[in-house]
């Protein structure tokens, strides 16, 4: 049965009176991946210095494997935490070979055990065809790799990746972020993922914490976070996400998109409905707007629609449903819709 | 409170021992010199504050001043037009250009103001080659003219360094912009070029002020009596040292009121651009006609500053070595010079580490105030901080009296800051990422240093060490105030002979220092063009 590899408890962090992490509390199991998502400044990447040992928190303990390495009274260095980081600016060693900066972590291994441990290294995240290049003569997808590489090669109980893919370019992105998902897979490294790009977490992550202004907004997984958000920030972070004013009677919701069975365990009176622009359909339904603008994105069209009521939403199409600016539409709620809501301010 | 507590509760943002040790020693050592002149000084009885109070301090001070200012204003006259012809415009043989405008920096002073002397003096070589004319006097060039003519061809590429430096870093979107705003291009060059270079004329005025208040040699060979000159004299003859550390006080609140000026004439504005986007490399304009007298002045400098005082270097050596001056006493010399360089070229380099460590990655109040109190050593001329320590050594350090190593301890005190820019500055080009990544893999916050920090930064440090080895060779009075009974260097050798008017004899000593001193010139040469690419 797996155990948590990663465990904090109330860590807290401030610099010059204001708090950077608030009294944040997770712990990751043996071989999963978590990914911190947020706005930037929201305490992420402290967080995952103070994981690895950069920063010393105000209070609060850490525990990696089962051993406490960051408490009131204890503090560990991060050499002695066996923790494995990647940058977002790769920090590769400017001196070295790529080899060279894979084989830098290797240093308390035998001679032999580390030629193979560095072979196997190269080969898995494939850069072996570069080991003699230094940093500033390859990719950046290729640094992007040697880091990686770098930091699995002494393997640590714990990776901590800090916006790993920002450098990339979006087609790179992609291609790059599967490879190192699959391999962290495949090495059950347990990691922590930090980034701000909400699609990036989703995808990455067996586990997905929303962080904003130092403190964990919901914690669980990607589809629970998405689908049921406990907090109006989480909501919205997640997905295009629209707001649309209804009440609540009895077990439905009236809107001005119609009538819907109400979330579970809501209070009766006004409600703000949380809605994706998957969630809706134009053409057919008993609400009413104004197509105030149509961004087309190849395969489908996002319609920016004026309600009658003032509210806007934004609604997805196949790219062959083309609206002009002014139309007057119908919009209606999809058939697939789990209403979930915030009683309204 | 137990020992764990105590070990573990220590902040990750405080430096450690070993660097803040050294960086607080550093510092006091810093004060030094300035210290013990202030304790000297007050032992100053009635008649001497008489002495010094006189007229004639005064007329000294006057002296000093206006040739400070004569000094720097041509030498930002002669660097501007030079700096934007050799960086932006097509120039031919720009490159040449740019090499050789910096090769003054080679000639020591005192070198240069006895090849100006023997060539310009009353009954020179010029009024030689005239005579069959009738001349048999040429008007003095002895005083501030000479004094300012020699200090200035020397001294001007600072500022043309540090300008061309900062024409490097300009936006030429900047200029683009005023262009399409319809100012022409001398307009645009007056209104939004000359503003942004401002703090780097600036900022190389006062490396030519404080270069021209610590010289010693030019204004002694050019009886042009400033501060350093009097100081000298008395350190010669008088014995009222309270008398000596009263008047080099007076010289250290000059120097030092000079860098606060500066300091606070910069502090105020920002001259960087804002927002968003890169510099492109600027298109160079075309001289078209101008191209000729363009040429004209670069020449005309170049003669002036390299090739008339080399040629009348090389005739002396001639007419030294036909006359059968003695070479051996030239080995012996080059030895002494090269050695003390070297050695005060590396312990300063060295000594430079620690704080420059504090500075970058644990940077704070403690931090910048070591930084600003070790920039008193480039303050302050070499003539001061060698009375000073002559005094304290005689009284308080018995044992390194009189020896090379209370020379290399002045020649750290005064290159410090050199060495210290050097060090900070590479050490800025390091990411804190690279350590923390070998920190993660398992390396000590030392070892991290030692296998990542130290390697990359090692070029500039090496690149501060021969600044100070270059200055070092150049240095004069703290070399013959503080060099033992009998010590002589390449530098004492040209002052000797030159002082005296033995021209060919000082001649081969001087070309062995411009020689030796001219290597670590060329590393730093190819590197400024290796910033250009």
């Amino acid at each position: 049965m797996s155990k948590a590899a990663v465990k904090c408890g109330e860590l807290t962090k401030s610099y010059g009176g204001k708090l950077a992490v608030d009294a944040v509390s997770f712990s990751v199991l043996q071989g999963e991946i978590l990914s911190i998502v947020g706005p930037s400044s929201g305490g992420k990447t402290t967080t995952i210095r103070m994981l690895a040992g950069f920063e010393q928190p105000d209070s609060g303990e850490i525990s990696l494997q089962d051993t406490l390495v960051s408490s009131s009274s204890i503090f560990i260095p991060p050499e002695r935490r066996n923790v494995g980081i990647v940058f977002q600016e790769y920090a590769l060693f400017p001196n070295k070979t790529v080899e060279e900066n894979v084989a830098f972590g290797l240093h308390r291994l035998q001679r032999n055990e580390r030629h193979s441990r560095l072979s196997d290294v190269m080969e898995m995240v494939q850069i072996s065809d570069v080991s003699n290049s230094y940093p500033h003569e390859i990719s950046g997808g290729q640094q992007q790799r040697v880091a990686l590489a770098r930091s699995l090669a002494p393997q640590p109980d714990v990776l901590l990746l800090d916006e790993p893919f920002s450098n990339l370019d979006t087609g790179l992105r992609v291609e790059i972020r599967n490879e190192v998902r699959s391999i962290l897979r495949e090495t059950k490294t347990t990691t922590v993922f930090v980034t701000h790009d909400q699609e990036e977490a989703m995808f990455m992550g067996d586990i997905l914490a929303v962080m904003s202004e130092g403190r964990i907004e919901q914690i669980g997984g990607p589809a629970e976070l998405y689908h049921t958000p406990s907090t109006r920030f989480v909501a919205s972070f997640l997905g295009n996400t629209d707001f649309l004013s209804g009440i609540v009677v009895d077990t439905t919701v009236r809107t001005e998109l119609g009538k819907i069975p109400a979330p579970k365990e809501s209070q009766p009176g006004p409600i703000d409905l949380v809605l994706r622009p998957q969630d809706l359909v134009v053409g057919e339904g008993p609400g009413e707007g104004t197509v105030e603008a149509s961004e087309f994105r190849g395969p489908t069209y996002l319609h920016h629609i004026r309600l009658v009521s003032g509210d806007k939403v934004r609604v997805e199409t196949p790219a062959y449903l083309r609206c002009e600016i002014g139309d007057k539409v119908k919009v209606g709620i999809g058939p697939h819709y789990q209403a979930v809501g915030f009683p309204s301010q | 409170m137990n020992l764990i507590s105590l070990i573990s509760s220590r902040r990750v943002g405080k430096p450690p021992i070993i660097i803040l040790a050294p960086a607080i020693g550093i510092g006091l050592v810093m004060l030094l010199p300035l210290s013990y002149l202030i304790i000297r000084g007050m032992d100053a009885s009635e008649t001497t504050w008489e002495l010094l109070l006189k007229p004639r301090t005064l007329v000294t001070l006057g002296r000093t001043a206006l040739l400070m200012f004569t000094v720097t204003l041509t030498s930002v006259l002669i660097s501007v037009p030079l700096a934007w012809l050799t960086t932006r415009t097509n120039l031919p043989l720009h490159r040449m250009w740019s090499v050789i405008t910096v090769l003054p920096l080679v000639i020591p002073s005192f070198v240069g103001g006895y090849l100006f002397v023997s060539a310009l003096g009353p009954r020179g070589l010029l009024q030689q080659a005239l005579s069959p004319l009738g001349v048999d006097r040429l008007p003095e060039i002895y005083g501030l003219a000479g004094a300012t003519l020699t200090l200035s061809l020397l001294s001007y590429p600072y500022v043309l360094l540090t300008i061309r430096g900062a024409v490097r870093n300009l936006d030429p979107a900047l200029e683009e912009a005023s262009r399409a705003l319809g100012y022409g291009a001398f307009q645009t060059f007056v209104r939004v070029s000359l503003p942004q270079l401002r703090p780097a004329i600036t900022a190389g005025s006062l490396l030519v002020a404080l270069y021209t208040l610590s010289d010693f040699g030019a204004v002694s060979l050019m009886r042009y009596k400033t501060f350093t000159w009097v100081i000298f004299q008395q350190y010669e003859s008088s014995l009222d040292r309270s008398l000596i550390a009263l008047v080099s006080l007076m010289v250290a609140i000059i120097a030092i009121s000079t860098v606060l000026i500066d300091i606070y004439t910069r502090g105020k504005l920002r001259y960087h651009s804002v927002g968003p986007g890169t510099a492109r490399t600027p298109t160079k304009r075309n001289l078209g006609g101008w191209k000729w007298p363009a040429l004209t002045l670069m020449t005309g400098i170049a003669m002036a500053s390299i090739i008339v005082p080399a040629s009348i270097l090389w005739y002396w050596l001639v007419r030294g070595i036909s006359a059968g001056e003695p070479l051996s006493i030239i080995s012996h010399d080059t030895w002494n010079s090269i050695s003390v360089s070297m050695l005060a070229a590396i312990t300063t380099s060295i000594l430079s580490i620690p704080l420059a460590i504090m500075i970058v990655r644990y940077p704070g109040r403690l931090a910048s105030l070591i930084e600003r109190v070790s920039y008193i050593g480039f303050a302050l001329p070499g003539i001061v901080v060698a009375v000073s320590l002559v005094f304290f050594a005689a009284n308080y350090a018995q044992p390194i009296y009189q020896t090379m190593w209370l020379l290399i301890f002045a020649y750290v005190i005064l290159f410090f800051p050199t060495a210290l820019g050097a060090t900070r500055a590479s050490l800025l080009q390091i990411s804190p990422r690279l350590e923390e990544a070998a920190r993660s893999l398992g390396y000590t916050s030392l070892k991290a240093v030692r296998s990542v920090t130290i390697p990359l930064a090692g070029p500039g440090v090496v690149m501060g060490g021969s600044i100070v080895f270059l200055i070092t060779m150049k240095e004069l009075p703290a070399t013959m105030i503080l060099g033992s009974l009998g010590f002589s260097t390449l530098a004492t050798s040209v002052w000797s002979a030159a002082s005296e008017a033995f021209f060919a004899q000082a001649a081969l000593p001087a070309l062995v220092l411009i020689a030796v001193s001219s290597v670590p010139m060329a590393v730093l040469v190819a590197r400024e063009k290796g910033d250009f690419s």
